[in-house]
């Protein structure tokens, strides 16, 4: 009888406490998101991936941070000031800022993180190379000395995307540029929890409770990082329908990207609403290789430019006007550098035929790498692919993952020796506003240029004007003239603007419109 | 039988070592570059062949294939190039769902299909028997993925009775461990049932044709125990031979079942690891796949020495 009793009261108590568990964890205030990749690399400096740069807005802070008016404002800086001669910045840091290990962020931890992402990021690059010195001048204060005056200070130091120059203790940043990060310590809203890290499948964040966001209201990256949440769980889930079932079923609160295919589904289904929030959105390019073959020649380079039409990619890769704009600027329609400068404004094949010929076009194959696994580019390749076709050009569009893609695309040799003659890719339009972040136009050629080695020296003399100019409005006329030069030697097509709106569950509110998708201000009611 | 034993054993070295080599050479011959993966997007060239550099990736193969060998003897199975986590680790968080899928989607596929095998074999040529072959021939045909969605859709969307996706460790409490097996187990079971039914049918009937089987019958045993004593276990080494398989190809080949249902298994690991060219987990994960092969293997043939006591090694 009394062992009876004492077994009930034991499985009394088990039951209590099992039940006890979840109803705990409920009182906090739990996010579970999809974004658009599984966290693999914690390193937001080592890779570009967006992912990262995601990872990275939650647990790092930024010096600065670009707005919804594109102006850059001071996030962890208290104030700065620029010398007569715009020779020397000076930045003091907030007070109460700390990392999550409980150290103070100090001007050293700065400098160090800054000079790690210059060496990765390449506006970051370009500040380097006009930076004579960085110098803590006391524990929250440090300057930035200038070689020349160099217009693109802020403007670097707030980049909104990736490389994001986030700040890390400073024994964490005197990494190696090109070795992940030991360790994921950061002054931001959140904490990265590790031990609950799973690569590739699951990373949790915790509300950082010694956070001192500023008084200003947040306004894209910029303003009062207030975490509203005790935990952001982001699971990967590979399957999109699976994802989308989930939501509807209220697993899950957050999708990042859901494929414009479901987004009907998504707002019919209740509970769900859909959010635009990056008004800016993505962009697709195409991509010549000046190495090879046709390519090497501007006459057929510029044939293609007379070839193509946005509108065939946007409806192949998006379809959905509500969702994709055509838009010839290189800098993103609708910011501070937008123009038609310098764009054929629409398809002319007579054109395109008779530049071809001008050309001397010997009728070799075109190779165009098409990477079928990633839905939003592999549209792109089989409407180059028949835009080339009809202006009389041979193709072969070689079928490939995006990693193969990736790796091909490196190398410099011929197309008989695994060269290539095409790519195409997709770029946050955040990644394009200006001549230095846009890798589009960058015309270094094969040392320091990007894939495809576009090779103009009048265009790196633009931009190199660009950054040194400090004036807004001598700014945009110069980014015209780069766009101008850009279209008259082909360095890239834009293939038209489109955004990606999220799907969550009604229960969200305060979810924040910008570049990047981060979770301070949002509430789970 | 020792003997047996330890000689089976000591044979999966030569066969690790082969699968070693060839893994090796493929995951080089195969295109894709881990730096460039790891670099992202914007990378220069420059900065790609640094990492690559950084990684020992423009090493002679031979030296790069004699590092991971030397540290594969001394139980280093590496670190992933993407996740900077140690291959040991990745493989310990993944493999306890796919185990906990395999386990449960073999014992209910053994519950359902065997019964079923030998009923169709019973009632031979019945209405029943072609239920049975009917249902077996469905259960090959309808893909993995179609099944499992209209699971979903079903069990979950429409009568919400179970969750979408997602797995729960067993050290989280049994019932939700459970409650979000059943749909992959449902799914990942038809094919299996069809398999092992299809066998067992086959198998069975060939033994009820035997003398000792109208013996037993004609000495008056109940048909039940004709058919579970004499006839089963006598039929029983072709359906295990099946079963063993199917356990082997369910560690390795469930990769579309933990897909639609978000299962972090080591089938997810390893399309996620050849996707990424993450060459340490590739191979690490497919020393895994066979040794558990050639293990799983050895347990089949030791399983026979229990229901058919003729076989000796």
């Amino acid at each position: 009888m009394r062992a009876g009793l004492t077994r009930r009261v034991a499985v009394a108590l088990g039951a209590a406490l099992v039940l006890s568990g979840p109803a705990a964890a409920q009182d906090k205030k739990v996010l579970k998101a999809v974004m658009h990749s599984g966290l693999r690399i914690t390193d937001p400096i080592i890779t570009t991936a967006y992912i990262a740069r995601n990872h990275g807005y939650m647990i790092y802070d930024t010096l600065f941070a670009t707005d919804e008016r594109f102006e850059i404002k001071p996030q962890m800086v208290k104030d700065f000031s620029v010398s007569d001669d715009k020779l020397t910045y000076t930045f003091t840091l907030r007070d109460g800022l700390k990392f999550h290990d409980g150290a103070p962020v100090t001007a050293e931890d700065c400098i160090a993180s800054l000079q790690r992402w210059g060496k990765r990021d390449g506006m970051g690059q370009k500040l380097m190379e006009y930076t004579a010195s960085l110098k803590a001048v006391d524990d929250k204060t440090f300057t930035l000395t200038l070689k020349q005056p160099y217009g693109l200070v802020l403007a670097s130091l707030g980049k909104p995307s990736s490389n994001v120059p986030f700040i890390m203790p400073k024994r964490i940043a005197e990494t190696p540029a090109d070795r992940n990060v030991p360790e994921e310590i950061g002054s931001g809203p959140f904490r990265f929890v590790k031990a609950e890290f799973q690569p590739g499948l699951k990373v949790v964040y915790e509300k950082n409770p010694d956070y001192v966001p500023r008084a200003e209201p947040p306004s894209w990256l910029a303003g009062g990082k207030l975490a509203k949440l005790d935990r952001v769980e982001w699971i990967n889930i590979p399957d999109y329908q699976t994802a989308v079932n989930a939501l509807i079923n209220g697993e899950i609160d957050y999708i990042e990207q859901p494929p414009h295919d479901f987004l009907d589904i998504l707002k019919g289904a209740k509970g769900v609403v859909i959010n635009n929030y990056n008004p800016l959105g993505f962009s697709g390019m195409v991509r010549m290789n000046w190495l090879n073959p046709p390519f090497d020649n501007p006459k057929i380079r510029q044939a293609v430019l007379h070839a193509v039409n946005q509108q065939d990619y946007l409806d192949a890769q998006i379809g959905n006007p509500d969702y994709m704009q055509p838009c010839l600027a290189m800098f993103v329609c609708g910011t501070p550098n937008a123009t038609d400068a310098g764009a054929p404004m629409k398809p002319d094949l007579a054109k395109a035929k008779q530049l071809l010929k001008e050309g001397g076009y010997d009728g070799r194959p075109v190779v165009i790498m098409q990477p079928t696994d990633l839905a939003i580019v592999a549209p792109l390749g089989p409407v180059t692919a028949q835009a080339l076709r009809a202006i009389g050009m041979k193709v072969d569009l070689q079928s490939m993952d995006w990693q193969t893609l990736v790796g091909r695309r490196a190398k410099q040799d011929p197309v008989d020796q695994g060269g290539w003659n095409i790519f195409h890719t997709t770029w946050v339009n955040a990644d394009m506003l200006n001549p230095i972040a846009n890798v589009g136009v960058n015309a270094k050629g094969k040392v320091g240029g990007w894939f495809g080695w576009a090779e103009d020296a009048e265009i790196e003399k633009l931009r190199d004007a660009y950054a040194r100019e400090t004036d807004p409005a001598k700014q945009k006329a110069i980014a015209a003239e780069v766009q101008t030069r850009a279209y008259a030697v082909a360095t890239y097509f834009p293939t038209g603007q489109y955004t990606s709106p999220l799907a969550v569950r009604s229960s969200l509110k305060g979810i924040l419109q910008g570049p990047a998708p981060v979770f301070w201000n949002i509430e789970k009611q | 039988m020792l003997r047996f034993v330890a000689g089976r054993l000591a044979a999966t070295l030569p066969v690790m070592g082969v699968v070693a080599v060839v893994v090796f050479a493929l995951l080089r011959l195969a295109p894709g570059d881990p730096a460039a993966i790891l670099a992202g997007d914007a990378a220069t060239p420059e900065q790609i062949a640094a990492i690559r550099a950084r990684l020992g990736l423009d090493e002679p193969m031979l030296q790069q294939f004699g590092s991971w060998i030397w540290r594969l003897l001394h139980g280093d199975l590496g670190t992933s190039i993407l996740s900077n986590q140690p291959v040991t680790r990745l493989i310990g968080e993944r493999i306890e769902p796919t185990l906990a899928l395999a386990t449960t989607t073999i014992l209910f596929a053994v519950l359902v299909a065997v019964p079923l095998g030998v009923v169709a074999a019973w009632r031979h040529g019945t209405w029943i028997d072609r239920g049975v072959m009917a249902f077996s021939v469905l259960g090959f045909s309808v893909p993995v993925f179609v099944l499992g969605y209209l699971w979903i859709f079903g069990l979950a969307m429409h009568l919400r009775l179970l969750p979408v996706q997602g797995y729960v460790s067993i050290t989280q409490g049994f019932g939700p461990f459970i409650e979000r097996l059943v749909l992959p187990t449902l799914t990942l079971s038809a094919i299996y049932i069809a398999l092992i039914a299809r066998t067992t049918r086959a198998s069975v009937l060939d033994v009820l044709g035997e003398d000792y089987i109208r013996t037993a019958r004609a000495k008056g045993l109940r048909e039940s125990r004709v058919l579970s004593r004499h006839a089963l276990r006598n039929a029983a080494v072709p359906v295990i031979s099946v079963i063993g398989i199917g356990i082997a190809l369910l560690i390795s080949g469930v990769v579309v079942t933990e897909s639609v249902f978000n299962l972090p298994g080591l089938g997810r690991l390893t399309v996620d690891a050849v996707l990424a060219r993450d060459y340490p987990v590739i191979q690490g994960v497919i020393l895994l796949f066979s040794g558990l092969y050639v293990l799983i293997n050895l347990a089949i043939d030791l399983t026979y020495l229990f229901f058919d006591p003729r076989i000796r090694y």
